[in-house]
């Protein structure tokens, strides 16, 4: 009986937890969902979803509590789930923009600002076109950075 | 500007993420994923065949130069090697005085415009800290007559 109430518990808190990242995630995604407009929404609703997380997280632990006090057995789908759940929480309190980048890159290739040339893979093959771009700004200063993505 | 990214990191599997190349929102800044470390060897190479370029105090990781910037003059030309820098250093949150080569090579005239080769830069500009002076270190007006 509390292995269906954990489970549905844990799958609670991760809907809603998965939900605060709307807000960081590329409109078609949310438009293809039929959400639009929700990115907004869900921003704005960020610490009430966590919350809400939390809470639910608490109650899958309170079932799993008390099942083990009344020596019950537990369901393992059920105990794997408040794990995952768990761990899922916590994530997305500690790095909300770095799960919701992976998502987001996941979903649709990664988008350079506004007014940059697109992000350009280079290759062997192609790295000539670094040094041609070097080379065309000739008669400006040139700065080149050379970065971690993380 | 030319941003390279490159993979360092054990968390870098992929290219920089949307969110990674908006921190570089200037339209003047060209973006690249260098996933088999082109430039980092380049750079590397010339370090090592060049014992007057400048070199960093930091950083490299399994032998890849990273978390550096590098400022090259208005002359610089990119042939077979690349040329030399007149300012290399790392981390980049560190090397502020890169800033200050970039100023002093836009504000030369272009008359006395030096080449890559000749460019001396000054470790850095001078800052002028204008602070409220201790009262007690002032002159009084007796004494200034």
């Amino acid at each position: 009986m509390s292995s269906w109430k954990t489970t549905a518990a844990s799958l609670g808190a991760m809907v809603t937890s998965l939900l605060t990242l709307g807000c960081c995630l590329p409109l078609p995604f949310l438009g293809a969902a039929g959400l639009a407009g929700a990115s907004v929404f869900l921003s704005a609703a960020r610490p009430w979803l966590l919350a809400f997380s939390v809470i639910l997280l608490g109650v899958g632990v309170f079932q799993v509590y008390r099942g083990m006090k009344c020596r019950a057995q537990q369901s393992r789908i059920a105990l794997v789930l408040l794990g995952l759940e768990a761990a899922l929480v916590i994530l997305l309190m500690l790095f909300p923009q770095v799960l919701a980048g992976l998502l987001a890159d996941v979903s649709s290739q990664p988008r350079v600002p506004a007014g940059q040339l697109s992000l350009s893979i280079l290759t062997p093959e192609n790295f000539d076109q670094l040094r041609t771009a070097f080379n065309q700004a000739s008669g400006d200063v040139r700065v080149v950075l050379l970065l971690s993505p993380t | 500007m030319f941003a390279v990214w490159e993979p360092i990191l054990p968390t870098d599997y992929s290219s920089p993420s949307t969110g990674a190349l908006a921190r570089l929102a200037d339209p003047r800044v060209s973006q690249y994923w260098d996933k088999n470390h082109l430039f980092a060897e380049q750079l590397a190479s010339r370090l090592t065949a060049d014992a007057g370029h400048p070199q960093p105090s930091c950083c490299k990781r399994h032998g890849i130069q990273w978390d550096e910037v590098a400022v090259y003059p208005q002359d610089a030309h990119w042939d077979g090697q690349l040329p030399r820098a007149v300012y290399l250093e790392g981390p980049i949150v560190h090397a502020l005085g890169f800033a200050n080569v970039v100023a002093e090579l836009l504000f030369k005239s272009v008359d006395s415009k030096p080449t890559s080769e000749e460019f001396q830069p000054t470790r850095s500009i001078p800052l002028v800290l204008f602070t409220q002076a201790d009262a007690s270190t002032l002159p009084n007006a007796a004494e200034l007559g």
